[in-house]
Formats: C-alpha cells, sequence, structure tokens
C-alpha cells in the first residue's frame, strides 16, 4: 500500500542545488513522473510581452505556472508566437505531441496591464476558452496567474492555485520577520518584524487574518493579524502555553492548544478571544489540531499511545479519537488536503524528518519527501500540492511537491531558518498587505 | 662715666703743671710734669684700649642684633610658610567636603532613580500582570546580588534532559529545594519555569514536549510546598535555543527547563 517516491530524492537535490544561482523568490520545478497522464501543452509567447521586462512576460509566466502541475506536461515552446487572433498551426503541434496551446496578447491601456488569450484544443481545432482579463501595472504577474488558473481549471477540473499567496516566518537568533509572497515566491512583503521568536502561523479561510504564535512575552501568546489593517490582537493569553493554532472553516473558530489545566489539550477558543472550550480530555501531551474542511473533525498529534501519532477527534465529542497513523514511531503535524481524502504529515525514520501523505479512505500511505529536516506542511487551497519547510545548505527554504509526489519544487526564500509555513485561500491575492 | 672722670683728671693735672710752670721751672715739676704725660701716655692707652674695647663690645652687639633679627626674620618666614600650609589644608579640606558632598548627594539621586526605576519595573510588571489577567500581587523582583546572598544554589537556573525525557536527575535535589525555599520565604515572587527541547522534529510538538519539561519543575516545586500561584510552567519548545549547532552538544544544552526569576534590569 505504501508508495515509496524517495528514489526521485536525488532529483529534488538537484532543484534544490540550483537554487542559490536564482534570482529572489524564483521557482526551479522538476517533473519526477506521471507523464504518461500528462496533458502536454505549449504556451507561445504573448504578443506585446516582448516589450515588457522579463519578470513580467506573460506567456513565460503562465508557463511557469503550468510546469508545477501534475496534470500537465508543459512543452518546451520557446521562440514560438502567434497573434491571438492567428490560427494555430494544428498540425505542427499535433506532430510534437501537443494537445494544447495557449496564446495571447498583452497590451497597456494607461495604468492597466489586458491580456486577450486563448485556450487552443489541437485536436479538435477550437478554443475552448478566449477571454480578457486585466490587472493593474502593480499586480501584472497576476494577470498571469489568473490565466494559468482558469486554463489549469478548464483541462483538470481545479484551479492550480497559481494567484495565491504563501506565508513563511522567517527567522535569525530570536529575530522573526513575518513574510507574504506570491504563491511562486514573487513580491515578497515583510508582514511583520520583531525581535522575539514567532511560529505556526495560519491563514484564516477569508484570507485576511493571519493567527500565529508569538514569544514577545515570557508567556506564549496567539494573536491575530489582520493583513489589510495591518493591526493585531492578543487571543489567547491562557495561564501557561498558548500554542498551535488552526482556523476553522467558517473562519469563526481557533482550534488552539493550551496548557492551562495541565499538560497540553486542545480547545476551541472564538477568532476573538473568548472562554475556550475543551476538546481533548487525556493525560498526554495533545496538539497541532487541524479542522477538517468541513469543520466537524480535528486531526491532531498525541503521544498517548507512547510515541507522536496523528489521531482524529469528532467536534462534537461522540466518540473517543481514533488513532490515524502506525508506521513509524514519530507522526506529526498532520494537515487536512482541501477535499478533505487525505492528510499530510511530517514523519520521522532514521533520524531524518520528512512529509508522508495518507489517505483518508483507505489508508494508502505515501512518502513524498526525503529531506534531513522537512517540516511544517500546509496545503495549497485545491488541495494537490504541499508546501513545507526544509533546508538547503544549512538555510532554510521552501520545497513544495505534489499530493501524488510526481512534481516538486523549490521556491528561494533566503531566510536563515523557516518557521512556519502557511498558503494562503484562492483569491488571497487580493488582500493588500498593510504597509 | 668713666670717660668723664678720666678726662677732668687729665685737664686737672695739666691745669696743675701749667700752674707749676708759672710759678716755678724746677726738676721737681719737671718730673712730676713727666710723670703726668706717662700718666697720660698710659691714660691715653687705657682710653684707646678701652675705646678699642668698646667698639669691639658695639660690634658684637652689633652682630647680636643682626643674628636675632636674621633669626626673627626666618621665624617669621616659617610662621607665614605653616600659616600658608594651614590655610591650603584648610582649602582643601573644605573642598574634599564639599566633593563628599557632593558624591553623597550624586549617590542619594541615582538611588533615587534606581528607585524609581525599579518602581518603574515594578509597575511594568504588575500591567503586564494585569495585562495577562495574573494576580497583580505577586509583583516582587529579585536581583542576582540577592539570590547568591540567599543561597547561591539559586544562581543554577538551569535543568537539563536527556533526549525526549522529562524526569528530574536527582543530581537537581539540592537545586530544586533551594528555589523551594526562597519562593516560600518570598511569597510575592512568581517565577516562569520555561520548558526547552532541542530542534528535530516538528516544532509545534516541540512545544508540547518542553511544557512537559516545564511541568515536571513545576510539580517537584508544588511537592515542597511552593503556592501554585507563584509558579507558571511555560514552554519554548525549539523556540529559543541556547545553542544552534546540529550536533549532540547543542541539542543537549537545549534540552532543559529555566527557572526565571522577575529580574530588576540594570
Amino acid at each position: 500500500m505504501t508508495r515509496d517516491i524517495r528514489n526521485l530524492f536525488a532529483l529534488c537535490a538537484l532543484v534544490f542545488a540550483s537554487l542559490p544561482g536564482i534570482a529572489n523568490g524564483q521557482v526551479s520545478v522538476e517533473v519526477v513522473g506521471g507523464e504518461g497522464s500528462r496533458i502536454p501543452i505549449a504556451v507561445l509567447s504573448f504578443h506585446g510581452d516582448e516589450q515588457e521586462a522579463e519578470e513580467h512576460r506573460i506567456g513565460q509566466i503562465v508557463a511557469a505556472d503550468l510546469m508545477r502541475s501534475s496534470a500537465l506536461r508543459v512543452v518546451e515552446a520557446s521562440g514560438l508566437g502567434a497573434g491571438i487572433n492567428d490560427q494555430v498551426d494544428y498540425d505542427y503541434f499535433a506532430s510534437t505531441g501537443t494537445d494544447m496551446v495557449v496564446i495571447g496578447k498583452v497590451s497597456r491601456i494607461g495604468r492597466e496591464f489586458v491580456a486577450r488569450y486563448a485556450l487552443v484544443d489541437v485536436a479538435r481545432k477550437e478554443r475552448i476558452i478566449e477571454e480578457t482579463l486585466s490587472e493593474p501595472e502593480s499586480t501584472v504577474r497576476f494577470l498571469a496567474h489568473r490565466i494559468a488558473d482558469k486554463v489549469h481549471d478548464r483541462l483538470t477540473g481545479y484551479p492550480g492555485a497559481y494567484a495565491t499567496r504563501i506565508c513563511y516566518v522567517a527567522r535569525e537568533g530570536h529575530k522573526s520577520e513575518i513574510l507574504i509572497a506570491d504563491a511562486d515566491g514573487y513580491n515578497r512583503q515583510v508582514l511583520y518584524k520583531t525581535d522575539s521568536p514567532i511560529m505556526s502561523p495560519q491563514w484564516s479561510p477569508d484570507g485576511t487574518r493571519l493567527a500565529y504564535v508569538s514569544f514577545e512575552r515570557q508567556r506564549p501568546r496567539i494573536y491575530v493579524h489582520d493583513i489589510t489593517k495591518g493591526t493585531r490582537k492578543v487571543v489567547s493569553k491562557f495561564r501557561g502555553t498558548n500554542s498551535a493554532p488552526a482556523w476553522s472553516p467558517d473562519g469563526k473558530q481557533l482550534a488552539v492548544t493550551l496548557s492551562k489545566d495541565g499538560g497540553s489539550q486542545i480547545y476551541v477558543i472564538g477568532a476573538d478571544g473568548g472562554n475556550p472550550k475543551r476538546l481533548s480530555d487525556s493525560r498526554s501531551r495533545d496538539t497541532e489540531p487541524n479542522f477538517s474542511p468541513d469543520g466537524r473533525h480535528i486531526l491532531f498529534t498525541s503521544d498517548r499511545g507512547g510515541s507522536p501519532q496523528i489521531y482524529r477527534l469528532s467536534i462534537n465529542g461522540s466518540a473517543r479519537p481514533e488513532r490515524l497513523t502506525f508506521d513509524g514511531r514519530y507522526n506529526t503535524s498532520p494537515k487536512y488536503a482541501a477535499d478533505g481524502e487525505w492528510f499530510a504529515y511530517v514523519r520521522m525514520e532514521d533520524g531524518r524528518f520528512s512529509i508522508a501523505a495518507q489517505s483518508l479512505g483507505d489508508g494508502e500511505v505515501r512518502y513524498l519527501t526525503s529531506g534531513q529536516d522537512d517540516r511544517s506542511p500546509a496545503f495549497s487551497p485545491n488541495g494537490k500540492a504541499i508546501l513545507y519547510a526544509t533546508e538547503v545548505k544549512g538555510r532554510g527554504a521552501l520545497g513544495a511537491i505534489s499530493i501524488d509526489g510526481t512534481t516538486r519544487w523549490g521556491i528561494a526564500t533566503y531566510a536563515h531558518d523557516i518557521r512556519g509555513v502557511a498558503w494562503g485561500p484562492y483569491d488571497s491575492y487580493r488582500v493588500e498587505v498593510a504597509k | 662715666m668713666k670717660h668723664l672722670l678720666i678726662l677732668s683728671l687729665v685737664v686737672a693735672l695739666t691745669a696743675c703743671s701749667s700752674l707749676g710752670n708759672r710759678s716755678s721751672q724746677s726738676e721737681a715739676q719737671r718730673a712730676a710734669q713727666e710723670a703726668a704725660a706717662q700718666e697720660a701716655a698710659r691714660q691715653e692707652a687705657v682710653r684707646q684700649e678701652a675705646a678699642r674695647q668698646e667698639a669691639r663690645r658695639q660690634e658684637a652687639a652689633r652682630l647680636e642684633e643682626a643674628r636675632k633679627q636674621e633669626e626673627a626674620r626666618i621665624a617669621e618666614e616659617q610662621r607665614q610658610e605653616a600659616e600658608r600650609i594651614a590655610e591650603e589644608e584648610r582649602i582643601a579640606e573644605e573642598e574634599r567636603r564639599i566633593e563628599e558632598e557632593a558624591r553623597l548627594e550624586e549617590e542619594r539621586i541615582q538611588a533615587e532613580a534606581r528607585r524609581q526605576e525599579e518602581l518603574r519595573q515594578i509597575e511594568e510588571l504588575r500591567r503586564q500582570r494585569m495585562e495577562d489577567d495574573d494576580d497583580t500581587s505577586l509583583v516582587g523582583m529579585v536581583t542576582e546580588e540577592q539570590l547568591r546572598k540567599a543561597n547561591p544554589l539559586l544562581l543554577e537556573q538551569s535543568i537539563y534532559f536527556d533526549f525526549d525525557r522529562y524526569q528530574i536527575k536527582a543530581d537537581y535535589a539540592q537545586v530544586i529545594a533551594a528555589h523551594a525555599r526562597f519562593l516560600i520565604t518570598h511569597p510575592t515572587v512568581k517565577i516562569f519555569v520555561e520548558g526547552n527541547c532541542d530542534d528535530r522534529g516538528s516544532p509545534e510538538y516541540n512545544i508540547a514536549l518542553g511544557q512537559r519539561r516545564s511541568d515536571a519543575v513545576q510539580r517537584a516545586l508544588l511537592a515542597l510546598g511552593v503556592p501554585k500561584r507563584q509558579i507558571e510552567a511555560v514552554s519554548y519548545g525549539a523556540e529559543r535555543p541556547l545553542a544552534y549547532g546540529a550536533n549532540e552538544q547543542s541539542w543537549a544544552r537545549n534540552r532543559r527547563a529555566d527557572i526565571a526569576y522577575p529580574m530588576f534590569k540594570e
């Protein structure tokens, strides 16, 4: 039942080895499997791209986005271009085994970038999408990410989560920075900077808030930070330790870990604070709660069985928590995928920490990464990829892998150490970060 | 007076001889005259001798006078010097006194500033306690010196643990007991016990691990009679490491619980 994808680790190392040489925030992608089922697609240069700076060329950004999909295979098409009104050379693309072609044209109208693009089905010789999108100059890359999402959605039934944002905490010594960047690592912005450790950032379902743990006082407390307003509020400061916040799907509650009644136990509080309701009741360490997408269950880590393993409890407290992981002596940090059918987690084997995923249906386990110290998995909003903190040459880096293990990529961060990762919901790119 | 006598005798003798000359120029008279002349010469010699003696005497007196004057001058100078020194000493003494007063004043001001700063820090602690919904009577603060005087063991504030363990080793019994005694005798002092662990694995799970360590130290203190309100067990997980190396030596330093007193900051 266990599918081991770790022999592909060597390729991953290649991806990361190339990171330091590329510009800040850039992504390097490695396809490590699944070729047979991928849809071959070519993205041609958009007419008008040649007049823009490299990082604003829509065609290139769309191609780079689609390369991170485990459902597509981006066919090399550099140098090829076509006008939006031209008919593509169906015979040529058919002969190169390309099923789909994206063509487009971009122009500036005032301070807006306007793109007209089409997704062409080579076999049927027809345009299956043709539309116009626009973005202000300041968010021109999102114009491309939105096109990529639409193309992806049309071909696979779900958006690629390209027009989204990610968040991570960069740490050096005790100094912390909460950084928000585009999903591909570009446009990195500092949300908050402090001389104290910060950890466990979690993005609210509506994309406007972050919950995290800060150690600026002796007692660790949980804050909710309004990204657009730049304001922050303490929502949990109970005696002892307040840690591991997790949003409920409706954004109205937080599951948290408190030690106020002794040990580490899981409670639910309002997103603005308020009285905690206890969910777990054990003499063991229970922590890392994570809500199911339907809000009815919580996954968490507990050492009640002698070693840390992943359990599931139901919010209405109807049944005893159910143990989900049995493989190995260390399984932590569970995170539900958007469909609620899989969860990602961190497993330890031979002192190495790596990312794995398990099906809640049939219990299938996939070992996805093979790093020395991979942790803090966070699902993309489409549930198809997992972002995680890792290490490259002793420095913090972000890694990502598709849930089927066939596609992985790295994002350069130049952080000393990464303490927590979050992936914003769809449309999180619309949230303006307060200056 | 002597001079006058001799002079009148000579005058008298001369008068006699002239009387003799005028009355008779006899041998006796010449002899008498010669004797008188001799007598006069002798007397003249005596007189001169007396004058020389007188001159010598006067010279000696003059010298004596000069010596006395010189002595007096020296004595005066010495007196003046002594007076000057005394004055200088008086001034120096005065300066010392002023300096001492200034120093005392400065010390007083500093002590006052320190006291104000301590009050400010206590007030800050009280404010934090209030903000954290804590007991605001627990605002006792300590200095390192105070702890050292009470018991040098109180400066041992870290309890180290083995990998993935949270049992307190027997070696720490005396240290724990010292802290318990201090807390019992200082009922307004509240400590934080801060659990830490090494940086391997899930940061969130490590928080729970560190909590076990701080809970263990808290339990040991409670067992020795420390009131619960004076202890708060928190965990920093792997977020506040003392050592950053990826090796057993660094990890061992990070597997610890720290007993943190509210300390006055300089």
